[in-house]
């Protein structure tokens, strides 16, 4: 203690008064309080920071109506899509066959239900369009290639196989006894909607849709992902980027408020609570709002093209709750994020600071 | 060289001594110093250019004075303040708090320090604006460990006691600059604390206003043997003053006792 005194009095021994043990030390108030702090500061401050949490909330609700819509999506474009098909489908299936009135018509199905949706709306619009029309099947692929008898006397064979057909008997075997020989393949598109491949008539085969046709609707999926994609991440940056300068805006402003603070006995660990828990419930009421915009947004979306039950019909629950929280979380980390260089300044300030009459 | 100024030289020394020993003695039942400043420098340095703030201070302040420290603006007032309050750190040189070394504190204990020992009083009153007088108050009684009833009955009375029992739910802006400082002094005194700095306390206030300001701060060191260090401009201050102290060029100039001032100060009304 005497080290570098320059006074030649030796200093006692210390105790007491003059003992470093007299000193105690400072614990920061209970969190409830500092939360209360925070909340309060922020709350003040609105104001001021409602370009900010406008910015947070914008971003957050570019992705939560990006969740919502590609569930809306999933619920109502797809079935609509099918239909599209289904009716396409039936276009080609009676170009080839004419009326299909008291026809027989053979439905092959892979052993897996891979295809049900989609096979179901074809069978029921079939029923729906054809008077008294015989639809033998679903057969399930592996059965329907033991028994030729099944395809006698038919006027089509529609085939739901997503390969080519590689098994015995032949397409040839199977349509010798068919009235009509229309076969009629189709591929189940696994990242797509359903595609109307090609059709065989006799034994000649009829492209419908080109492999440059497919690959293109998936690029076009993917470009769209991207983009999508994109757009979140650039939102959610400038959200950050927003919080950021809010809360560097905030310590500058408080620049006397902090270092008084300080005077007053908080701890630096004090003011970094106080400078995290600030940001989250920033960045946590942003993401509050920014979901219940993003919600919105998306269901004016949807409803303005396809009905409305449908589109409210198709959310679920569960899966709503989930896409919030994720959403609260994105918030929460991007907000606490923004706090650590602010956070950096303000715990570097001293508390004379205080002094300071400037700024 | 002759016996007789060998002798008085000795005799000097041996006074020099005595005090010394005096000191040292006294020092055992700790000192009565409240605070001790030892050949404390400070230098800001901006770049290239080094600005001598403080340059060798020795300072000894007992406890329960009331000492103003006066000086021409620049002279290194404020700066001293911050050392003597472990607000920064002295570039060489030692301070002393109730004879301990402010330095060795580490990071908890200084905040310890700031907290309960030291009250802090400045020119721009400093409030946090977002909050009311009272929370004002307590806000150092929360830091201290005090419960939220504690510190809310607590800061209740001191608030009455600066005269401001009626305006605890006011936020500063619904205040005047005089009772923005009350709440400042109120706050300062939350903990009790045995030294209180205050930075040109009058400094942004009339007048009238300052007076008042100048005797509640008397009337509290004389209740609670607080030990008041005020940096001023004000004239005002020297009656109410133990001692003055004389800061020029980042030294002490001299130091008065209220007495010798008195006499000047009567010399200059005349
Ligand atoms: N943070 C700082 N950085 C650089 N220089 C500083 C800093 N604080 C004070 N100084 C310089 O130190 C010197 C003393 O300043 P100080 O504030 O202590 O004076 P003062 O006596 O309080 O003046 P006033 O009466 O105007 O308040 C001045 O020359 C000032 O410019
Ligand atoms: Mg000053």
């Amino acid at each position: 203690m005497n080290k570098s005194q320059p006074s030649q009095r030796p200093i006692p021994p210390t105790s007491g008064a003059g003992s470093r043990d007299q000193f105690g030390r400072v614990k920061n108030p209970p969190m409830l309080e500092i939360i209360r702090m925070a909340y309060r500061g922020v709350r003040n401050r609105l104001g001021r920071m409602v370009v900010t949490w406008l910015g947070i909330v914008l971003g957050i609700t570019f992705l939560m109506s990006a969740m919502v819509s590609s569930g809306i999506r999933q619920a109502v474009q797809e079935p609509s899509d099918r239909r599209a098909a289904v009716e396409s489908m039936y276009g080609v299936l009676r170009a080839e066959v004419g009326k299909l009135d008291n026809k027989k018509i053979v439905v092959i199905t892979p052993d897996e239900k891979s295809s049900g949706a989609m096979l179901e709306s074809f069978l029921a619009w079939l029923k729906e369009n054809a008077e008294q029309m015989q639809i033998v099947g679903p057969v399930k692929s592996s059965k329907a290639t033991m028994d030729l008898t099944l395809y006698e006397n038919a006027s089509a064979i529609v085939a739901w196989v997503p390969e080519k057909w590689s098994l015995t008997p032949s397409w040839q075997d199977m349509t010798k006894t068919m009235q009509q020989a229309v076969v009629l393949r189709y591929t189940p598109d696994p990242n797509g909607p359903f595609i109307f491949d090609d059709a065989i008539r006799g034994t000649e085969i009829l492209p419908k849709v080109s492999e440059g046709q497919k690959k293109k609707a998936g690029e076009q999926a993917h470009k769209q992902k991207l983009r999508t994609q994109w757009l979140i991440g650039i939102s959610l940056l400038v959200a950050a980027i927003g919080i950021t300068n809010a809360l560097l805006m905030s310590v500058t402003e408080r620049y006397r408020e902090i270092s008084t603070l300080k005077c007053l006995g908080a701890l630096n660990s004090f003011i970094i609570y106080l400078m995290f828990i600030e940001s989250a419930v920033l960045g946590l009421s942003g993401a509050l709002a920014g979901t219940a915009s993003g919600i919105m947004f998306s269901l004016v979306g949807w409803i303005s093209s396809y009905d409305m039950n449908m589109v409210i019909g198709s959310i679920h629950g569960p899966e709503l709750l989930k896409q919030c929280v994720i959403c609260w979380v994105v918030g929460l980390v991007v907000a606490l994020i923004a706090a650590i260089y602010p956070t950096r300044i303000a715990v570097a300030m001293i508390p004379a600071d205080a002094m300071r009459t400037e700024i | 060289m002759n016996s007789s100024e060998q002798n008085t030289k000795d005799t000097a020394d041996n006074g020099e001594r005595l005090k010394a020993f005096i000191d040292e003695v006294s020092s055992f039942e700790g000192s009565g110093l409240a605070v001790r400043v030892d050949d404390v420098q400070k230098v800001y340095r901006m770049g290239k250019i080094e600005v001598r703030a403080l340059d060798g201070v020795n300072l000894k302040i007992n406890r329960g004075e009331y000492i103003s420290i006066m000086g021409p603006s620049g002279s290194g007032k404020s700066t001293l303040f911050n050392m003597m309050g472990g607000l920064d750190k002295p570039t060489s040189g030692k301070v002393y708090v109730d004879d301990v070394d402010i330095a060795e504190l580490d990071p908890s204990e200084l905040a310890w320090l700031r907290c309960r020992k030291i009250g802090y009083i400045f020119q721009t009153f400093n409030l946090i604006g977002t909050m009311t007088a009272l929370e004002n108050v307590m806000l150092p009684m929360a830091f201290a460990g005090k419960s939220n009833d504690e510190a809310l009955d607590a800061g209740v009375d001191i608030l009455t006691r600066v005269g401001l029992g009626e305006r605890c739910k006011h936020k500063p802006t619904e205040l005047s600059g005089g009772q923005q400082q009350r709440v400042a002094i109120a706050r300062a005194f939350a903990n009790d604390p045995a030294i209180i700095l205050a930075d040109e306390p009058t400094g942004n206030l009339d007048l009238k206003t300052g007076q008042a300001i100048i005797t509640l701060l008397k009337d509290m060191n004389q209740e609670r043997q607080t030990t008041v260090i005020s940096a001023t401009h004000d004239h005002k201050m020297l009656d109410v003053s133990d001692r003055i102290v004389w800061v020029a060029d980042g030294r002490v100039d001299r130091v008065e006792k209220r007495k010798d001032v008195e006499i000047e100060v009567g010399k200059l009304v005349e």
